[in-house]
This record gives C-alpha cells, structure tokens and sequence, in this order.
C-alpha cells in the first residue's frame, strides 16, 4: 500500500471551534487590562514594576517546571501563569516591596498550581493562594496602601489607611466617601487593580460579551454581598451602608475576576450561583467578624473548597439510559 | 423558553443553504480490486490505542437500516413517528435537496407515507424541518411540523428529535438508539415505492459543499475518482463533519448521505491535554451531563463512577468535544465509560 492511499481516522467530531487554552487566557489578559492601566495611571511606576516582575516572577517560574519535567510542549505558553501573575499584581498595593511580590508570584504557581496537576487542576485560584500567603506572611508590607500620585517607598509607618480599614476604625468617616468616587476610583486608596470598579466592570464584561467566562458567578456575588449587608445593615446600624461594602476592598474585584476563575470555580449554572451567593455572604460575614482587609480572598478561598460538591447538583440527565433503567 | 434552557448545542457558522441543485456524476464501475483493507495503514491517534483495542479501532456505529428499524419500532398509544426534511448535520445538504425537489411531488409522498402508515401503525406524521423552509405542497401532509433553526446543532438528531416530540426524556440504547419515536429521513422515505438506482450525496471538500446524484453502492473510490476529488486529502470521512466516521481505505461502498475530505491529517485535532475545568462542555451538553468530569473520571479507569455520573445518558452528539478548549477526544471517553461500566454492570449480576 503506498503512503499515498494511508488516511488518519479519529473519532468524530472531524471539526472544532478553534478555541483554545491560550485563546481563553489571552481574553482573560485582555479583561485584566483595563483595571490594571488604571491603577499603573493612579499610582505611577511603583505599580507598573510590581505587575512587571509579578508577571515575570510567575512565568519563568513555570517555565522552570516545564524544563525540569523535560516536558516536549512547553505547558507554560498557554499562558495562564501570566494570568496568575497578573491576578496577583492586581491585588497588592502599590507599596509593596518587589522581593516579596516575586515571591508571591513564584509561591502561587510553585504551590497554588503545580502540586494539582498544573492547570485545571488547583482547588483555589492560584493568585489568591499567592496572596493569602503573603498575607499570613508580611501582613504590613501587603496593606502597605499608598496615596495616588505619590512617590511610594516601601514606608511602613506613612502607609495610607484604605476606605474599609477607615470606616472600621471609625464608622462616621464613611460620609467622607461619595459613593461615584468609590466606584470609579479617582483619589482612592486601594490595591493597583482593585480599585476602580468602573474599570473592572469594563473588563469583566468583556468576558461575559467575548462567551470566555459566564457570569452567573458574578451575578451570585453581588446578590449574596448586597443581600446579607444588607440585613447586617438593619440588625446593626453602625455597620456600613450595602454600597460601601460594594464599592470597597477587593469586593468588586473578587465579583468580577475571582469568582470566575477557570479552573477553581463550578462549571454548572447552579453551582455557578451558589458559590457567588456563598462567598458573597461570607465576605460580609467575614469583614462584620472584624477582618477588613483579605475578608473577599478568605471568603472565595473557602468557598472553592466546596466546588466538587456545588458541581454534582446538576439535575437527572435529559436522556434516559436503558442500561442504567435496567 | 423552555426549551431554550433544557436543549442546549451549540450554534455552528453555518450559512443558509441557498444552491440545492443536484449534478449528476457518471462513476463508471472501478473493475480492478487492486487494495484490501491494512488496518496498519491507519494512523490512531487514542490514548487508549493499546489498552482498549475494541473501542479504539472501533470504526463503524452499527447503523440501522430503515427496515430494521421499523421491526424495531412497535407502535403504542403515543408512539410516533418523524419524517425529517432536514439534515441532522448543518454541514450536509442532501435531505434538504431532495426535499426541494419533491415540493411540488405531493402525490409521490403520499405513496410513499401510506406505504410507511401501513407497515407502522401510525398514520400521523410529525415533519422536521428547517425554520424558513419551504415546504410547498408537502406542508398539508404533516399532523404538525418542528422547525429548527438552520445552523442550531445537535437539534435534529435522533434523540432530540424524540425528545420534542415526546415532551419528556426518552430512552436510549447504548449505540444510542431511541426507544418509541421512529426518525425517518425523507430519502429514506422515497425508498418505500420508489426503488431507485441513483443516491444523492452531499460531498464536502476545501471548496464546499456540492451536491452530487451517483450510482448507488458506488465505493467511495469510484465517487472521488469520477470527481477528480482522489488527490490532496489525508483524511475521508463517511458522512457529515460532526457525526462521520474516519475510513482509512477508499474501497468501501458509499453508506452515508454525505463524504467529507479534509486536506490536512488533523493529528492535532485531539490533544488530550488535561481538562482545565472551564465548563465550556457543561454548556453545550444537550444531555446535562459533566463530560469534563467524566472524562476524568473514564481515563484512571474509574468506570463504576462514571455510570454514577450517568455516562450512559450521552447522546454521543460531540458538542462537548467540538468545545473544548484542551482537545480532550470526549466522544471516544463517552463510548469507552459506556462500554466499560456496562461490563462491570454485568459482571456484578
């Protein structure tokens, strides 16, 4: 037989969508881009250097894995470690020494990623992994917020106070926020990618509008957080109003960005929900309980520990099967 | 509205068919019997090509005959049968030309439905077609008609044809067979009263698609040949892009309603890189199945799991693995869970 007549045979189907792992993370680089331009704006070189090294430091750490594991395709070129890295640069403050966001980064992907299996595999996003190390860790140098527009050294007795840490300190400083300065960010203190709500709807819908994440998560969030401030709002009234815990700390953030996270969030529309409305109840919880700053990252940290669970709710199948009737 | 949310799929960029005419193609009888079958000539590309070899070189679904079928189909109150106008692939074309050219046929369908009445039981006949089709003169034969939008897959397959038409889940087989519901295509149909010597088939190449009448029981060989389509493709498909079967020898007659020639070998087609637990399956599964997790599942062997996880309710449509993102072969995991679990099932009692 010659080589002409040998044909390949797979199973069907013979065609596919072209959509890819790379395809998807380069949607999610895309979605992170607008939050990120506008806190490197706000808050200057210290920010665009610690999303440069935070990015680099996650990379060539997989890079390093693939090389050592001898691996033929190189895993790190689908690019989610530049997700990870740049998840992880979104969260930190602009103050934030660059040995520790490097060792962030390295220890959300050496840890959050690797030991699962690489992608897919990871029962919490790795960014969030990486940060709430540091938090354990250097909890100074990771609430080390700064003012916008201003020289940032790494200072810990002249860090600025953040909106949440303020307004828990001392509940009338709320009436210094408006409540549209919060939500787009001008001259808030935050963290470099979590700080303008307006940017990070913009780029959260992006996903939605480009089909690379659903946003049933989403939706649950916000409905869980608003919810249950709410009703903390009526039992307590010195609590913060439901727009303050919205617009404030990494709420926004955490609705839009982490909960969708591709490989620690369910994959079914009713998991997809109740894991928005549980972590979004939990952060409120967790900041009523007294943690102002990492209460969003704690919330959705524990709660993708519940996901295989969230994801076996998913209803009798639609099609009956002869065998399993039998 | 509901229907929206229980049948999902997946919309495929397809355009509206809009040339339906049918060119005639001499193949002459191809004398010389020159190959034999060389299993060794195909390239696999499963990772369970040595383990399974049943599954993994498992070519042809074992595929009814219209007779068969109907000796299968015992008509009871509420059984029913659907003739379909359209194609169940959104790539192939041939149901719908011959149901452009029977428009104004209205008599010679008539025939040919009676002939099915009598061998069924069942008088009425549910249509499926197209939304926007024309149907001319055959709309008055239909006791009621469900219209699919063109490019919206896997709706006119079997199951989930029988599905609308039952109004609940209906069961299947493990070569995913419907029980209660008859789906017959109206080629099929014609077949009945008029016994024809020619077949229409849809053949799919870089150019297109184009629609072709040959000499039925032609090899595959011969169709190429007499199109000067034999060079320049690495892979042949028997039937529809989404719902063939690979064959890796030409000399095969002609089963399908539809050839599909790809230039490329696609080895890079199935990858099997791990899942990385997006979801995009759990959308499009028109089943509302976890293919993602049951693919996990099926490759560490853990079949008893994946007939928890009701492995045997897939529909085998592909939609999940038309999706993924990792290039996961979901369609072979499925049949692989199926096999296997049933195995242990069995072996249990």
């Amino acid at each position: 037989m010659s080589d002409q007549n040998r044909y390949s045979v797979s199973t069907f189907p013979h065609i596919h969508s072209g959509i890819s792992i790379r395809r998807l993370m380069i949607g999610i680089i895309i979605a992170l881009l607008p939050p990120l331009g506008f806190g490197v704006v706000q808050y200057g070189l210290p920010a665009a250097l610690i999303i440069i090294v935070s990015v680099l430091g996650a990379f060539f750490t997989e890079f390093g894995i693939d090389l050592l594991a001898k691996r033929k395709t190189v895993k790190a070129l689908n690019l989610h470690s530049v997700v990870v890295g740049l998840m992880l640069a979104a969260m930190l403050p602009s103050g934030c020494p660059l040995p520790i966001v490097l060792l962030g980064s390295v220890m959300a992907i050496l840890i959050g990623k690797i030991p699962f299996g690489s992608l897919g595999g990871s029962f919490i996003a790795p960014a969030i992994l990486g940060i709430l190390i540091l938090f354990v860790s250097y909890p100074k140098a990771v609430t080390n917020w700064q003012f916008p527009n201003q020289d940032a050294e790494y200072n810990e007795t002249y860090a600025a106070e953040s909106p949440l840490q303020a307004v828990y300190t001392d509940p009338s400083d709320e009436y210094e926020y408006s409540p549209v300065k919060m939500f787009t960010g001008q001259g808030k203190v935050g963290a470099i990618g979590a700080t303008s709500g307006l940017a990070l709807t913009i780029g959260a819908f992006f996903l939605f509008f480009m089909r690379i994440t659903r946003m049933y998560a989403t939706l649950g969030y916000l409905i869980g957080l608003c919810a249950t401030a709410f009703v903390l709002g009526k039992m307590y009234p010195e609590e913060p109003t439901v727009w303050f815990h919205l617009v404030s700390g990494y709420a926004l953030f955490a609705a839009m960005f982490l909960v969708n996270d591709i490989p620690a969030s369910p994959v079914t529309e009713t998991g997809m929900i109740l894991y928005g409305v549980i972590a979004g109840a939990l952060t409120i919880v967790l900041r009523w309980a007294g943690l102002e700053f990492a209460s969003a990252l704690f919330a959705v940290a524990v709660t993708s520990l519940a996901v295989p669970f969230l994801d076996k709710l998913i209803g009798k199948p639609a099609y009956q099967s002869e065998v399993t009737r039998a | 509205m509901s229907t929206f949310f229980l049948q999902r799929g997946i919309r495929l960029p397809v355009k509206k068919p809009r040339n339906l005419e049918i060119k005639d193609v001499d193949v002459p009888e191809h004398s010389s019997q020159q190959s034999v079958a060389d299993e060794d000539g195909a390239k696999q590309t499963s990772p369970f090509a040595d383990k399974y070899k049943e599954v993994a070189t498992h070519q042809y679904v074992p595929r009814q005959s219209l007779a068969e079928r109907i000796s299968d189909f015992v008509a009871e109150k509420g059984q029913q049968v659907v003739i379909r106008l359209a194609d169940e692939d959104p790539h192939s074309l041939t149901q719908r030309a011959i149901t452009e050219s029977l428009k104004k046929g209205k008599d010679k369908v008539k025939a040919a439905l009676d002939q099915l009445a009598e061998k069924t039981g069942v008088s009425k006949f549910v249509f499926a077609c197209h939304k926007g089709q024309d149907l001319g003169e055959l709309v008055s034969l239909a006791a009621s008609i469900i219209r699919v939008h063109h490019s919206h897959y896997p709706m006119m397959t079997r199951p989930c044809l029988a599905k609308r038409v039952l109004g609940e889940s209906p069961v299947i087989d493990i070569h995913v067979r419907v029980k209660g519901v008859l789906v017959v295509d109206i080629g099929e149909l014609m077949l009945l009263t008029e016994p024809d010597i020619s077949a229409v088939v849809t053949v799919i190449s870089q150019s297109g698609a184009q629609l072709v009448r040959v000499r039925r029981g032609a090899t595959v060989y011969e169709i190429l040949s007499a199109m000067s389509l034999l060079d320049g493709s690495k892979k042949v498909v028997m039937g529809s892009p989404l719902l063939g079967d690979a064959i890796y020898e030409l000399h095969v007659a002609m089963t399908a309603d539809t050839l599909t020639l790809f230039a490329e070998s696609q080895d890079d087609l199935y990858q099997n890189l791990p899942c990385c637990n997006c979801g995009k399956c759990v959308k499009v599964c028109p089943s509302r199945l976890l293919p993602g997790l049951l693919s996990k599942h099926i490759y560490v062997e853990n079949f008893e799991d994946a007939a928890h996880l009701n492995v045997h309710s897939c529909i085998e449509c592909g939609c999940c693995a038309f999706m993924c993102p990792s290039r996961r072969s979901l369609v072979q995991f499925m049949r692989l869970g199926k096999q296997e679990s049933r195995k242990a099932v069995g072996s249990h009692e």
